[in-house]
């Protein structure tokens, strides 16, 4: 009697583990459509769900011909979980898969963002290492030339840039000021802010401060904004562009402006009391000077 | 049989009260909350993890007004979980499809998890904040966007690496320092405790120095670890200020970690800068006012110490308010005063304390809606219902907290609480809720220009990757995605996206930029001199020498 009690309890709990475990398993993906199973892979991705992104992923290569569309998005997803899924990248993976994109569609979008991601794996490299950077720039140069105005190659341009102003060299930096000039009168609506803010970077290196000042100005009149966005605010970009106009340019006119707005439109900003502070101290100096004294601080 | 039935309770009888024991659960919950409800109402559930009674008691009467003026055939469960569980509650609720329609958000749990699961559980909301409250016709806010009619435009509801707004926010929150009325009175004979800090430490040890009934002395503040902290921001933390005259080295107004360090690297900063030893010299001052062993002591018993009236003043924010103001309730009355501060004329402190601190006053209580939930359109109404101008006002002057939305009146005993109590005797005002943050001093012009440098160069390059790239490479359409990306692409005038951004930069390849610093003296760093002239219109030409500094290698 007790044996067969036992039989049935261990029998019901079998069945009732078996039950729990089927209800584990992730629900399988019955859709018939890539480009869905495409959007959970992205989706998964977002979520650092990598693991289930590389499942949808290979999913979607699986059940689309090779060739069209879809299917190079799919391995784009792919190389993409290989190459930035942490742990467990697979730099060799991410690198074959980028390079097939390349080699079934070189005129696809993808390839070009494909190229990108490939100049990158080599400049952004661990903590402790350095970049091959002759490599990387010759990367980004063909890049650039070979998909040209193409966004890739517009954000090619910013890196390229960004590492000849890193060096800090003279003749570098001056090459970046004519590059990046350049980019900016070609009319590029993208990035146009970033490439403004560089070209202030240069200006400073190179001690070239008023120019410096008029290249935050325009980098603050072309940020890019999402009206959405409850952060935005300003009163950063104000306080930036007056202490440089007051400090580094000496256009104390340019930044009781700055400082005015900044107090105007900002009235619970942090930066306020400094910026009367900042009125009143250039208020001092000006006096100062004309009554012909020595001013200190 | 009933041998039969014996000998089964005999075998099973834990499972059998297990069984028992779940049924009866079950069945208590299911009839308790369908108590009151009639058969086909719409029943929203609301998970939340505030106990305080005034919390429960306000959402019930709003649900109830929801009910008489709005949808009559809503009812409202509140689901009250303690502080302490919340997190796993909240956690099992979501993973288990079984979560409330509404759900408080936003604390409890670390802020990544959070941001998993509003990707995961929560509906977006940034669709309806453009729009306005509907229950805001007939008001001043009747056209008006939600997110404006926020006192903080909505700014605690935003989720940054989401870029949508995931909740409705419903309250204000802020800190003071509350006090005994009466026994202030008693031992001081002041019916209101002096603000200025010297002052306030005389009021101190005339308390100290007096004693009660069980022959102890009073104790002038009651403290815990808790509370240690939420003085420190609004009273020794604004006192470093200063350091930015040293060490704002990238101008934005305060000192970061990575600008201290090169401060002291460079002997710009050490700790016998008057501002840092005025910060150590006031918590040396005032801690001998607390009771003993007070950093080993919990919220709960500082309040003890307070409602037995063994201590005068006790620092705490609004959500304390009107608990407080209960347990005094016919004992002794409760009043509200901003925290002591030193005046500029100060011998010590004058210097370092130019104007009176004001704090940034937090949105919270915030409420996001579940996507497993049956009836969303009806949980984002009663949410707006109680953000509507009216109801807001109603459910924070029930609760006895401040509320969140613009044009409303806030309770009486909050009134200190309002900006304009904070302002100093010259109208001026300092910001200084972070340490070491605010001003650039008028000697400290130009500085080291590696920070600047690298600044520049590091933002010019996230700038790109975080937004226009994301949404060209992950957008249904490519190019369409691309442009709307572009307008979305927030690059240097966002503080929040920077800290995110950086903090990425640890666990993603994507925006690391490898940097290394070596010294190099005489190259790229300027100091400012005195201007040597002045030209007609004032403008004055800058003479500058090298100092050393840290420039970038490549």
């Amino acid at each position: 009697m007790r044996y067969l009690a036992a039989t049935r309890i261990a029998l019901f709990v079998g069945l009732l583990c078996a039950a729990v475990l089927t209800g584990c398993g992730r629900r399988a993906n019955t859709t018939e459509n890539p480009g869905a199973t495409l959007a959970d892979g992205w989706q998964n991705f977002r979520l650092a769900e990598y693991d289930l992104a590389k499942q949808d992923f290979s999913a979607a290569l699986a059940s689309t011909e090779k060739g069209p569309d879809e299917y190079l998005r799919a391995e784009f997803g792919l190389a993409n979980v290989w190459n930035l899924r942490r742990p467990g990248e697979d730099p060799a993976r991410a690198k074959k898969l980028y390079e097939q994109i390349i080699k079934e569609a070189p005129d696809h979008d993808l390839a070009a963002w494909s190229a990108l991601a490939l100049v990158r794996m080599q400049h952004v490299v661990p903590v402790g290492h350095d970049p091959d950077y002759p490599a990387v720039q010759a990367g980004y140069a063909a890049l650039i030339k070979r998909y040209p105005n193409h966004l890739a190659a517009k954000e090619a341009t910013i890196y390229q840039n960004a590492i000849l102003i890193a060096t800090l060299e003279t003749n570098q930096l001056w090459q970046a000021v004519s590059n990046l000039t350049a980019y900016i009168e070609n009319g590029a609506t993208e990035f146009r802010a970033p490439a403004w803010s560089l070209l202030a970077v240069c200006y400073q290196s190179l001690g070239m401060q008023r120019e410096r000042l008029n290249a935050e100005i325009k980098s603050f009149e072309n940020v890019e904004i999402d009206p959405a966005n409850p952060f935005n605010e300003y009163a950063w970009a104000y306080w930036n562009i007056a202490t440089i106009a007051e400090f580094e340019v000496g256009d104390f006119d340019l930044a009781r402006q700055y400082y005015k707005q900044l107090i105007k439109e900002y009235p619970a900003d942090i930066r306020v009391f400094p910026s009367k502070e900042a009125l009143a101290r250039m208020d001092r100096v000006e006096d100062e000077l004309r009554a012909g004294k020595q001013v200190t601080r | 049989m009933i041998r039969l039935i014996f000998g089964f309770l005999r075998s099973y009888f834990a499972i059998v009260v297990v069984g028992a024991t779940f049924i009866w659960s079950a069945v208590a919950i299911v009839s308790h909350r369908s108590a009151g409800v009639p058969p086909g109402a719409i029943i929203i559930r609301l998970g939340h993890w505030q106990l305080e009674a005034s919390v429960r008691e306000a959402v019930d009467k709003m649900a109830k007004e929801y009910r008489e003026k709005i949808n009559p055939n809503v009812y409202l469960i509140q689901d009250a979980i303690p502080e302490g569980t919340y997190g796993q509650w909240v956690s099992t609720q979501l993973m288990g499809g079984t979560a409330p329609d509404i759900l408080q958000v936003g604390a409890m749990l670390p802020g990544n998890i959070w941001l998993s699961y509003y990707q995961r559980f929560f509906l977006p909301l940034g669709r309806y904040v453009e729009r306005p409250n509907p229950h805001n016709a007939g008001t001043d806010f009747a056209s008006v966007p939600l997110r404006k009619t926020y006192k903080d435009g909505m700014k605690t509801a935003y989720v940054d690496e989401m870029q949508e707004y995931m909740s409705i926010p419903l309250a204000q929150f802020g800190s003071r320092m509350f006090y005994n009325r009466d026994l202030l009175k008693k031992l001081t004979g002041l019916d209101a405790p002096p603000d200025e800090w010297r002052a306030f430490l005389k009021v101190c040890e005339t308390i100290r120095s007096q004693t009660g009934e069980d022959g102890r002395n009073y104790i002038p503040i009651a403290c815990s670890q808790y509370h240690f902290g939420m003085m420190g921001g609004l009273m020794w933390e604004p006192l470093t200020y200063r350091a930015t005259e040293k060490a704002d080295f990238n101008r934005d107004g305060s000192v970061g970690n990575d600008e201290q360090f090169v401060a002291f690297q460079t002997g710009r900063l050490d700790f016998d800068f008057l501002p840092y030893r005025a910060r150590f010299k006031m918590i040396e001052e005032l801690t001998p006012n607390f009771q003993s062993g007070y950093t080993g002591l919990t919220r709960d018993e500082a309040v003890f110490l307070f409602a037995q009236q063994k201590a005068v003043f006790m620092a705490t924010g609004t959500w304390d308010a009107r608990s407080l103001q209960e347990q005094a309730s016919g004992e002794f009355e409760v009043g509200v005063m901003q925290y002591p501060f030193p005046t500029p004329d100060d011998s010590f402190y004058g210097p370092v304390a130019p104007a009176r601190p004001r704090e940034q006053v937090g949105t919270g209580f915030q409420f996001g809606i579940a996507r497993s939930s049956q009836h969303p359109e009806v949980a984002l109404d009663f949410l707006l219902f109680l953000a509507s101008r009216m109801g807001n006002q109603e459910l924070n002057q029930i609760i006895g907290w401040i509320p969140a939305i613009q044009g409303t009146e806030t309770d009486p005993l909050l009134r200190a609480f309002r900006t304009e109590h904070h302002r100093n005797l010259s109208g001026d005002e300092l910001h200084a809720r972070r340490r070491n943050r605010c001003a650039l001093e008028p000697v400290a012009g130009a500085v080291p220009s590696w920070t600047n440098q690298l600044s520049g160069i590091c933002e010019g390059i996230q700038t790109v990757l975080f937004g226009t790239r994301a949404a060209g490479l992950y957008g249904t359409e490519p190019r369409l995605a691309s442009r709307d990306a572009t307008q979305r692409n927030l690059p240097r005038w966002h503080p929040r996206t920077r800290a995110v951004q950086r903090r990425r930069r640890g666990h993603d390849r994507v925006g690391a930029l490898p940097c290394t610093y070596r010294e190099s003296p005489g190259l790229g760093g300027v100091e400012p001199q005195p201007p040597a002239q002045v030209d007609g219109q004032g403008h004055r030409e800058r003479r500058c020498r090298p100092v050393r500094v840290f420039t970038r290698s490549p």
